[in-house]
């Protein structure tokens, strides 16, 4: 577990602590509420819809009504809030965040605190992948991928649709292979094209999924492990976990152990590092939070668009403001840094 | 005859001066922007470094203010380097301006000499006062690269304890103008005090103790802020105190054999890379010694996708380098599809991962190791101007 | 203290002479790998009869397999190129497989000529494969004729394999002598890949039996290690064959071609050895040679540096003079059925050209005929 100094301030209100972690993924959005012993309250798991404004939105509902109907939650207060994932800034304006960090530390931490001598982290998402190596307890390497999308989750969930198998049952499909195919792709595309070669060629539907699999495990090893000690403990977390057959040709690939965190924990890494992370925040810093609380889903936030045309690039600038008093929360998207408010 | 030259960060005023001092009109391209890469991807080979699609945007930019020459250093190594004056020439030809020239500035060994002739190529008029005009223009163009080091210099080691961010940029855009404004040798001499009068009115905060990074890579990805992100910046707003050795006045000593800081890296890269292979290869090997005997928190490499060179340093850095000395350093391939989000990200984790190293390292001795590994090095750093920066951070 | 140091020295040289004497006495040759990649295509012959002539044994590595490609694109991360991999993945079968090597043979060509180079990555070959894990020990020679003639280096070489000078430079005359037989006999239009293999097996070159010459003619651009890796290419050639086409490649045309160098523009100066042969094959085919060939073809590896410039210049060059002009990227996925329809198509374009225009001319011919 986190060594944190134990001398957390007893706020007036008399409720106990909890803290809120909200990972904004590409693809899915996370959130967990954990209390001052790093137990997960509530969990909140979504896939994302239209902006992730609306989608933090749907969330913070949902964690809501997890809350409402549950009298034991309503003994706490959320002390801090902290935010990852992609859209991390922007989330940190909408709800009020106090800290937003990248998904590497925030997957380090939490991965920590379950596994405390942990040594590879493994980590397929939605749409983007990563390796983190630490060693005694602090990151000492990280990979991302940067170009291309053959080592991610959207690999399996685009040809799941084209296969037209939920992507659920993949790894059912991929373990019962005895001869997977072999399945050549730098790029999803050219991968694409060689599977429905290998379809036409007559191979079965389980050969073809194992295929995909060790191919999208190869593409990630490729991109990502070059000049890196892949030692043990390995943990592999990140939506793809889930599937068993990839985990089956990592084994394959890597020769080594590989832990999954269990009850579902292992997609929620991200909010619940984030979770931790605020929890030390708040312990170190005794600020009270700038959240803006569960009725956050009650403020109007409205976005608007403009170009800057101060120079040629002519940014289009994004711009996040609050309806009612046309109070500015965020702004990005110049290359000069000239607009921007976080 | 108009003439131009690609951008290549800050270096604009030297070059600018190295030119008018012959007599001859000079139009500035645009700053690299997102239209000028836009023209050079869509009309350059595919599979070509980067470098070569942002400057034949920017030739494109000049053309259009009324450039008809255009000049572009050439090196005769082995990199492709060499090649971007003739195939960009051939390129702009098709695409229809028939009356450009692209002419080379060779620089393979500047003690050759061959850079006077294409001095005297753009120059229209021919008399004996040409020289004269030449030995005025090299003065003034080493001397405003000087300048230009020390204010890129003194930018890195600032920015990190503005407490109004922005407030260097500006500073450094305002010199920047100054410094092309400055054009009689009085003047030019006494402007090291204009530099640091400039930086001191900088608001700072001392009580900060930011993270030491070294910079290093291709010369033009890592001068030119819109190729690389603009990450002198970002880090620097993170934080991050900034050290590059990379400078067009130190490359342009060291091609006159004057360089003996290249020389000192040269000589700790020698078991590792016997000679030079083009690019920044070798210096940037060698740097990375010099950086972690000096106690340095990380190293960031940063060239173009698919540099020949380069990336040999880099089969270098990770395999055997990285496990011996024990800097963190990360790697950045820049090319027109470099994503902003994904790029932050990379970054932030990269500082935080070095700034979690320091933290623990505070709580150790020093290993055996490392006792050994602190061998002296060479502080260079931008000589006066960096001791007079770190005197103003310190005491104020 | 100095004089112990001193005795210390001579018993090491004594020593050392004695292990030499005793490397005669067995007899036993010395082992050196040589990887099946890169500047093999091009430099074997030479290095072959060096070798040999120096008292080594060569052990060559197997030709190009899945499982090279694959390991060796495993070692080197995504941007390196692909016949870079190719030859890591033949270092480390070398490293694996045959037991004992004394050495793996990387040499550093940096340049041939006074002016002009190789690949950067040629020239920091034996710096990148030194960081291979467990390499043996690595024999390498500098080729670098900016700073000292070949012969200097070939003596340091016998220095390693303890050989005298007198030896390296008769080692060297000889291999040189066998290199330029060699490149004759390839000059008189035998395939790279055949000739190779009479030079592995020790034969002598004999001509193949002449083929009958067919309709179409591609002249075959690229590196060697790009055109006569059949692995890595996916037996190209023969394909093309098989579609009744002849190839030519750059080592068949005549020495004469190359003996000017290629001027771009005024400054320009002959740089990239590879390059400039390419160039020089091309300057002959755009007026002199026009109607010798039907199409070009330019194979290319992905991320190859040198190449991505070159290419462009010719494919400029091709549209001016309305040459067919197909330029193919490979990488270790590159797909095979991808490659057979570019190819057929390719090929397909070319035969139909050429019958409509050898309609147009026998309607020309009949009307002259009428005419008359």
């Amino acid at each position: 577990m986190v060594q944190v100094n134990e001398k957390i301030h007893v706020p007036k209100d008399g409720k106990r602590n909890s803290y809120l972690g909200i990972d904004v993924g590409s693809v899915t959005l996370k959130f967990v509420l954990m209390d001052n012993d790093q137990r997960v309250l509530s969990q909140v798991f979504l896939r994302n819809q239209g902006s992730p404004i609306d989608s933090v939105k749907l969330g913070m509902a949902e964690m809501r009504s997890q809350i409402e109907k549950n009298p034991e939650l309503q003994e706490y207060a959320i002390r801090a809030c902290g935010t990852t994932g992609s859209a991390r800034y922007l989330t940190k304006a909408v709800v009020g965040g106090d800290l937003a960090k990248t998904e590497i530390i925030a997957h380090a931490v939490a991965t920590q605190s379950l596994y405390p001598d942990v040594r590879t982290i493994l980590e397929i998402g939605g749409q983007d992948s990563k390796i983190i190596i630490l060693r005694d307890g602090i990151i000492v390497d990280f990979a991302m991928n940067s170009v291309c999308a053959a080592g991610t989750g959207s690999f399996l969930d685009h040809q799941a649709t084209r296969l037209n198998i939920p992507i659920e049952d993949f790894g059912d499909y991929a373990v019962k292979s005895k001869n997977p195919a072999s399945i050549a792709g730098r790029c999803t595309v050219f991968a694409e094209s060689d599977m429905i070669h290998k379809q036409n060629a007559g191979y079965s539907k389980e050969d073809i999924i194992a295929g995909l699999c060790d191919s999208l495990v190869r593409n990630y090893l490729n991109n990502l492990s070059k000049g890196k000690d892949l030692e043990e403990p390995i943990v592999f977390q990140g939506g793809v976990s889930f599937n068993k057959g990839i985990i089956q040709a990592f084994k394959k690939h890597l020769d080594r152990k590989i832990t999954v965190p269990k009850n579902g924990l292992n997609v929620l890494m991200g909010a619940l590092g984030m979770a931790i992370l605020s929890r030390e925040y708040y312990i170190n810093n005794e600020i009270d939070t700038v959240f803006r609380g569960l009725r956050m889903t009650d403020i109007d936030f409205r976005t608007r668009t403009f170009n800057c045309g101060d120079c040629p690039n002519n940014c289009s600038i994004v711009e996040c403001s609050i309806v009612e008093n046309n109070e500015v929360i965020a702004r990005w998207g110049s290359r000069c840094g000239k607009w921007e408010v976080f | 005859m108009i003439v131009s030259f690609p951008n290549m960060g800050y270096s604009w005023p030297a070059f600018k001066t190295l030119i008018e001092c012959m007599g001859v009109k000079v139009v500035l391209p645009d700053p690299t922007n997102r239209e000028a890469v836009k023209i050079g991807v869509k009309y350059s080979p595919e599979f070509v470094c980067f470098p070569f699609k942002p400057t034949l945007g920017d030739f494109v930019s000049a053309i259009k203010k009324g450039a008809d020459t255009l000049v572009m250093a050439v090196d005769c190594g082995p990199c492709r380097f060499g090649f971007y004056h003739a195939v960009q020439e051939r390129i702009l030809h098709d695409m229809g301006y028939k009356d450009v020239r692209v002419i080379p500035l060779d620089q393979a060994d500047l003690l050759e000499f061959k850079w006077v002739k294409t001095l005297f190529e753009v120059t229209p008029t021919k008399n004996l006062f040409l020289y004269t005009k030449a030995v005025k223009a090299v003065q003034y163009f080493i001397k405003k690269t000087k300048y230009i080091e020390d204010i890129s210099t003194a930018e890195g080691l600032i920015r990190c304890y503005e407490r109004n961010k922005g407030d260097t940029t500006r500073v450094v855009k305002k010199l920047l103008i100054k410094l092309d404004e400055t054009n009689k040798i009085n003047e030019l001499r006494k402007f090291k005090s204009v530099i640091t009068n400039e930086f001191k009115k900088i608001d700072i905060d001392r009580s900060r103790n930011p993270l030491k990074v070294a910079l290093s890579g291709e010369i033009h990805i890592t001068l030119e802020p819109y190729d690389n992100l603009d990450i002198r910046r970002k880090l620097g707003e993170m934080g991050v105190q900034l050290y590059q050795n990379l400078s067009v006045y130190d490359w342009v000593i060291h091609k006159f054999h004057l360089n003996f800081h290249r020389k000192w890296l040269e000589y700790l890269a020698r078991p590792y890379m016997p000679m030079d292979i083009g690019g920044e290869a070798i210096w940037v090997i060698g740097e990375y010694i010099d950086r972690a005997r000096s106690g340095f928190d990380g190293f960031i490499h940063a060239y173009p996708f698919t540099c020949m060179p380069e990336i040999s340093a880099r089969t270098i850095l990770t395999n055997v380098l990285y496990k011996k000395y024990d800097l963190p350093i990360i790697f950045f391939s820049f090319d027109e599809h470099a994503a902003e989000s994904g790029f932050r990200t990379r970054l932030e984790a990269f500082v935080d991962l070095i700034q979690g190293r320091r933290e623990k390292k505070k709580h150790e001795k020093e290993t055996k190791l490392e006792k050994k590994l602190k061998e002296p090095s060479y502080e260079i750093h931008g000589g006066s101007l960096y001791n007079s920066v770190v005197q103003f951070i310190q005491a104020g | 203290m100095q004089s112990k140091k001193t005795t210390n020295q001579r018993e090491l040289k004594h020593l050392k002479d004695a292990l030499k004497s005793y490397r005669y006495d067995k007899k036993s040759k010395i082992k050196v790998g040589i990887p099946r990649a890169l500047h093999f295509y091009r430099f074997f012959p030479f290095w072959k009869k060096l070798l040999e002539e120096l008292g080594c044994e060569l052990i060559l590595s197997p030709h190009t397999n899945k499982q090279i490609v694959e390991e060796g694109a495993f070692q080197g991360f995504g941007e390196l190129c692909l016949p870079v991999k190719v030859y890591y993945g033949h270092m480390l079968y070398l490293i694996r497989e045959p037991p004992e090597l004394d050495y793996v043979f990387v040499p550093r060509y940096v340049s041939e000529r006074v002016e002009g180079y190789f690949c950067p990555k040629f020239l920091s070959l034996p710096d990148v494969i030194r960081t291979l894990p467990n390499i043996p020990k690595i024999l390498t020679f500098t080729i670098n004729v900016k700073e000292n003639p070949i012969s200097n280096s070939i003596i340091s070489l016998a220095k390693i394999l303890g050989k005298g000078q007198r030896e390296a430079l008769q080692a060297y005359e000889k291999a040189k002598k066998y290199h330029k037989q060699y490149q004759d006999f390839l000059r008189k239009g035998t395939p790279v890949g055949y000739a190779l293999k009479l030079v592995e097996k020790d034969k002598p070159f004999k001509m193949l039996k002449k083929k009958t010459p067919k309709n179409i003619k591609f002249l075959l651009l690229g590196h060697g290690y790009n055109i006569f890796d059949t692995f890595v290419n996916l037996d190209f050639q023969k394909k093309l064959t098989r579609h009744g086409v002849d190839v030519l490649t750059i080592e068949n045309l005549p020495e004469i071609l190359f003996k000017e160098p290629v001027i771009i523009n005024k400054q320009f100066r002959p740089y990239w050895l590879h390059e400039d042969e390419i160039l020089a094959a091309i300057r002959y085919f755009l007026v002199q040679g026009r109607k010798e060939i039907d199409g070009v073809i330019f194979l290319i590896s992905f991320a190859c540096g040198p190449d991505s410039l070159i290419a462009e210049l010719i494919m400029r060059d091709m549209k001016v003079i309305r040459l067919p002009f197909l330029q193919i990227i490979m990488d270790e996925h590159t797909g095979e059925a991808g490659l057979l329809t570019r190819i057929e198509s390719f090929v397909e374009m070319i035969k139909r050209k050429k019958r409509k225009l050898d309609a147009m001319k026998e309607k020309q011919d009949l009307k002259i005929f009428e005419e008359a």
